[in-house]
């Protein structure tokens, strides 16, 4: 029995039994979200990769829309690649809606500053376990686990660094756990899915390459970009010559960037020159930037080899799920309670200009 | 009879020069009648030729006093030179290239004959119309002796969309149901049924205009071609009949059937005659066009014999037929017709699609919103649903398009019924209710609400902005909110976007004036209550008046037409949209300027 059709189903649910792995990089505003569908027998199991909910911009409501997604309410498993406020927001809710068989996560303890849910997650990690679920920590290894008919492999946190984030500095606990961020690839064979999370140069110069120790493993044909874009993936700052080892050792075909439009980041992401670095590389109609028109992207691992162009919802996702700025609200709460109209009195102040027509 | 005394000077000049041209042979010398001169010329053409023409043709010219500054007309003088394009049918006067094209000046006459001689050059030849050119129905214009001349128009919507309907019935003949709407100035064919009854035609004039109309039926056939003598029309019942006969059509029956049901209020029958057109001479057949035929019906002729139904319908027919209005010789009297189908009114200032195809609902129907309801009423949006309770009192009326008769209605409701008459393709309707409507599904005011597509605030006030604004946001609805200062001097404009609601862009545009980021200072847009506003003292509340002249009002409001319209043209953006536009007072005089048109999201 088919599920009743809903936005994201129609949208999101594979309807090619080919299909081996199905990525959707989501608008979710100042944040990253990947949902992954991976082929299992004759279904396909759903991963999500870090979560976010941006009401000021409009982003995907990711937990209503995976409530949507699914036939029953689960999924596989949710994965955080580190535990900053941008890829966590949201998974209260998903694990309210959905059972989660799996959490995968870098085990960082990040700064109240930057990770004021991470208690959230460590309260969705014990409810998990509760229900029989499985905690497992993202250590960077040689060899993939396999996943149904496809494989997941974990590039990074590098397995000797992932408790050494000690920092009492909240600024430097972050740039410590960016560097250590979770780098995890979906796929089979030659064709591979990657997503860095917030991973920056260090992570990939220090660790992932350092004496080119992940560099076979790296090559992907699709590459969710760091860190929302930002340059911190080529150079610390932005006179800095950038280091491009870890891009062309991806070599990908088409980068997803998670990010806002520059103007609604409050980061500025995506950084103009990591942009145009990517472009350089993939060539600018491939560099595939979420926030620009609000879409959600889409692309294809075949059983028998090879991937899809990558598609888009055209939108549909964010206008369906975005969810709404409270601003609306708060604004009709105000005028509620002005009180009833008698004569209108001097708005000075109150910003409500007087309307005429 | 005048004298040749009383020919003006200037008349007289001409008609030496014309002589001394020698372009043509005066036949009857000029003479002077009450308000124009008259004379014959003949010109000699080809003969033969392919229309049969003989090889003299003459002409009767009519110059008015007033020449060179009125029209000079010329008519043929015998049968020969009749039923050709660029001709009329009544009076065989001949359409010359337009006259304002030759000089005002004695040497007018010269010319206009010179175009004359052409015309009848053309006419020999058969080559008035030119392949390609714009086709010229026939003329079925009959000034004189036509007691149906008053009746309204025959308003049809006929295109190539609906051609293919037709295009088999060519040859049939059906019923037609016809309203006769005073408001409209107009006889609307709202249903064309085949003779079996098929449905074939429901053209979407407004039920706003139809609903409580006296309705009638008539008679609609299809004739292969209608023209009997070139490009001339049957004048006769005669020349109709023998047309039929020719084309094997059988036109008696819906010509009796419409004589037996016409309108018995007003006693006139309808025959619809359609015939195929194509879009340019010589190209294939594109739609159809319908022109009406009228004639009293059985019902006066009941009466006018006080026989008040005791008469056989046959014995009456056979005297209609026999010595009546249909008479073989009896003139067949034309009625008038016009097509308004949206293809062809784009031409007359319609606004494109996608504009044109969007049902949009106005909230709030007062001086801003009645121009704007009107604006897009008149350019040929297909649906437009307005809202308001509010009565028009006369107070309103100053800056209102509705007037004293409307008095006492509310203001939803006339509107429509006034800009129904304005535009009968628009399907427009009324909705006296409040916004936010209550949550009552079947609440007309939140149907009407849920059937637009985009939204249009003029409503002032502010609750009902906010709900609209998370309305729209939720049923994936454009929403535009708009409204004036008390002197019309400046024009808000909030849009919503794709992933911005109105209200977010209105938030945005007011945080922009209020950090002295636009050109309009705050202390101007949020101030005190200007100079002007009055608050006049009634029962219950005080209610604010504002003190702006309705060309004011209507200045900025073609503005907010061309944005609103210039917004729904494109892809619905992400972003939203705040806009200000100031009414200026210039040395120069009365301008418009877009202060402020910023993206928002």
């Amino acid at each position: 029995m088919t599920k009743k059709s809903t936005t994201a189903r129609d949208i999101l649910w594979p309807s090619d039994e080919n299909i081996l792995v199905r990525a959707a990089f989501l608008y979710v505003g100042q944040g990253a979200s990947t949902v992954l569908l991976v082929a299992n027998g004759k279904t396909h199991d759903v991963w999500v990769v870090d979560i976010n909910l941006d009401r000021k911009n409009g982003g995907i409501d990711v937990p209503r829309m995976i409530a949507d997604l699914v036939e029953k309410p689960h999924i596989r498993a949710f994965v955080n690649t580190h535990p900053h406020d941008d890829h966590l927001n949201g998974v209260t809710e998903l694990s309210d809606l959905v059972t989660i068989d799996e959490i995968l996560h870098s085990g960082h303890v990040p700064s109240k500053k930057h990770g004021s849910r991470y208690p959230e997650l460590k309260e969705v990690i014990k409810k998990v376990k509760d229900k029989g679920g499985k905690e497992t920590l993202l250590e960077g290894s040689n060899s993939a686990v396999t996943i149904g008919d496809a494989r997941y492999h974990v590039l990074a946190p590098a397995e000797y660094v992932t408790d050494d984030v000690n920092e009492d500095d909240a600024e430097a606990r972050r740039a410590r756990i960016h560097e250590q961020c979770g780098v995890i690839k979906f796929g089979k064979g030659s064709e591979w899915i990657i997503i860095t999370g917030d991973a920056d140069r260090a992570a990939f110069q220090k660790h992932i390459l350092f004496e080119d120790y992940h560099k076979k493993h790296l090559p992907a044909f699709a590459l969710a970009a760091a860190h929302h874009g930002s340059r911190s993936f080529f150079k610390d700052k932005e006179e800095d010559d950038p280091y491009l080892d870890g891009l062309e050792a991806i070599d990908p075909e088409c980068v997803f960037v998670s990010a806002p439009t520059q103007e609604e980041s409050q980061h500025d992401h995506p950084h103009d020159d990591a942009m145009e670095l990517y472009e350089n590389h993939v060539s600018e109609g491939n560099v595939h930037h979420m926030g620009e028109e609000r879409l959600s992207f889409i692309v294809d691992i075949y059983r028998d080899g090879g991937h899809s162009d990558v598609s888009d919802d055209g939108g549909k996702l964010a206008e369906d799920y975005g969810l709404e700025d409270d601003e609306d609200k708060n604004t009709a709460e105000a005028a509620k309670a002005a009180g009833p109209f008698v004569r209108p009195k001097s708005s000075t102040g109150d910003l409500t200009p007087r309307k005429y027509g | 009879m005048a004298t040749a005394s009383l020919i003006p000077a200037t008349i007289r000049a001409a008609y030496e020069a014309l002589k001394a041209a020698n372009i043509c042979t005066v036949t009857r010398a000029l003479e002077s009648g009450e308000a124009s001169c008259t004379f014959q010329l003949a010109f000699n053409i080809a003969d033969p030729n392919t229309e049969n023409l003989p090889g003299t043709i003459e002409l009767r010219v009519v110059i008015p006093h007033a020449f060179p500054f009125d029209t000079i007309t010329f008519f043929p003088v015998g049968d020969e030179l009749q039923g050709f394009p660029h001709q009329e049918t009544e009076s065989g006067k001949l359409c010359l290239p337009s006259d304002t094209k030759a000089p005002f000046d004695s040497s007018r006459l010269v010319q206009l004959v010179q175009w004359a001689h052409e015309w009848v050059q053309d006419a020999a030849n058969g080559t008035l119309l030119k392949p390609g050119e714009p086709y010229e129905l026939p003329d079925f214009r009959l000034e004189k002796g036509n007691p149906y001349n008053n009746l309204p128009p025959v308003p049809f919507a006929e295109s190539g969309t609906t051609f293919p309907t037709w295009e088999p019935r060519i040859g049939q003949s059906g019923t037609v149901q016809f309203a006769k709407c005073k408001d409209a100035g107009a006889i609307l064919a709202l249903k064309f049924s085949a003779d079996d009854g098929t449905m074939l035609s429901t053209p979407t004039f407004t039920p706003e205009l139809t609903s409580k109309v006296h309705t009638f039926l008539g008679s609609w056939i299809l004739l292969p071609r209608i023209t009997v003598v070139r490009h001339r029309p049957p004048k006769s019942y005669e020349e109709l009949f023998r047309l039929c006969g020719s084309l094997g059509v059988k036109i008696v029956r819906p010509l009796r059937r419409a004589w037996a049901i016409g309108n018995r209020n007003e006693h006139f029958g309808l025959l619809l005659i359609g015939f195929p057109i194509p879009r340019v001479v010589g190209g294939p057949f594109s739609e159809v066009h319908w022109q009406p035929i009228a004639f009293p019906t059985q019902e006066k002729l009941k009466r006018s014999f006080h026989r008040k139904g005791k008469a056989d319908e046959g014995r009456l027919w056979n005297e209609e037929t026999a010595g009546g209005c249909f008479k073989p010789s009896k003139p067949i009297l034309w009625a008038k017709s016009t097509n308004v189908d949206h293809s062809r009114q784009y031409a007359r200032g319609e606004i494109p699609a996608p504009a044109k195809d969007l049902a949009i609902a106005i909230v709030g129907c007062g001086a801003l919103g009645s121009f704007i309801a009107e604006a897009l009423a008149r350019s040929g949006v297909r649906r437009l649903l307005l809202i308001d309770r509010d009565i028009v009192e006369y107070g309103n009326l100053a800056r209102h398009s509705l007037d004293g008769r409307h008095v006492g209605d509310t203001k939803a409701t006339a509107l429509a019924h006034r800009l129904a008459s304005a535009n009968p393709l628009t399907r427009i309707t009324g909705h006296p209710g409040k916004v936010p409507p209550s949550d009552r599904p079947t609440d007309d005011t939140r149907r009407a609400l849920e059937q637009a597509d985009v939204l249009i605030d003029c409503s002032t006030d502010h609750g009902a902005f906010l709900w609209l604004s998370r309305f729209a946001r939720s049923s994936h609805k454009r929403l535009a909110s708009l409204f004036i200062d008390a002197h019309a001097t400046l024009l808000t404009l909030a849009l919503s976007g794709r992933h911005t609601s109105c209200n977010r862009a209105f938030e945005r545009l007011k945080s922009a004036i209020a950090e002295g980021r636009t050109p309009v200072s705050a202390q101007e847009y949020f101030g005190e209550p200007p100079e002007g506003e009055i608050v006049i003292l009634g029962a219950g509340c005080w209610h604010p008046t504002f003190p702006a002249f309705n060309r004011h009002i209507w200045q900025v409001g073609c503005s907010a037409v061309d944005l609103l319209l210039s917004w729904l043209q494109r892809p619905y953006r992400c972003d939203g949209c705040g806009i200000l536009v100031r009414r200026l007072e210039t040395e120069k005089g009365p301008a418009i300027d877009i202060l402020w048109n910023e993206p928002y999201r």
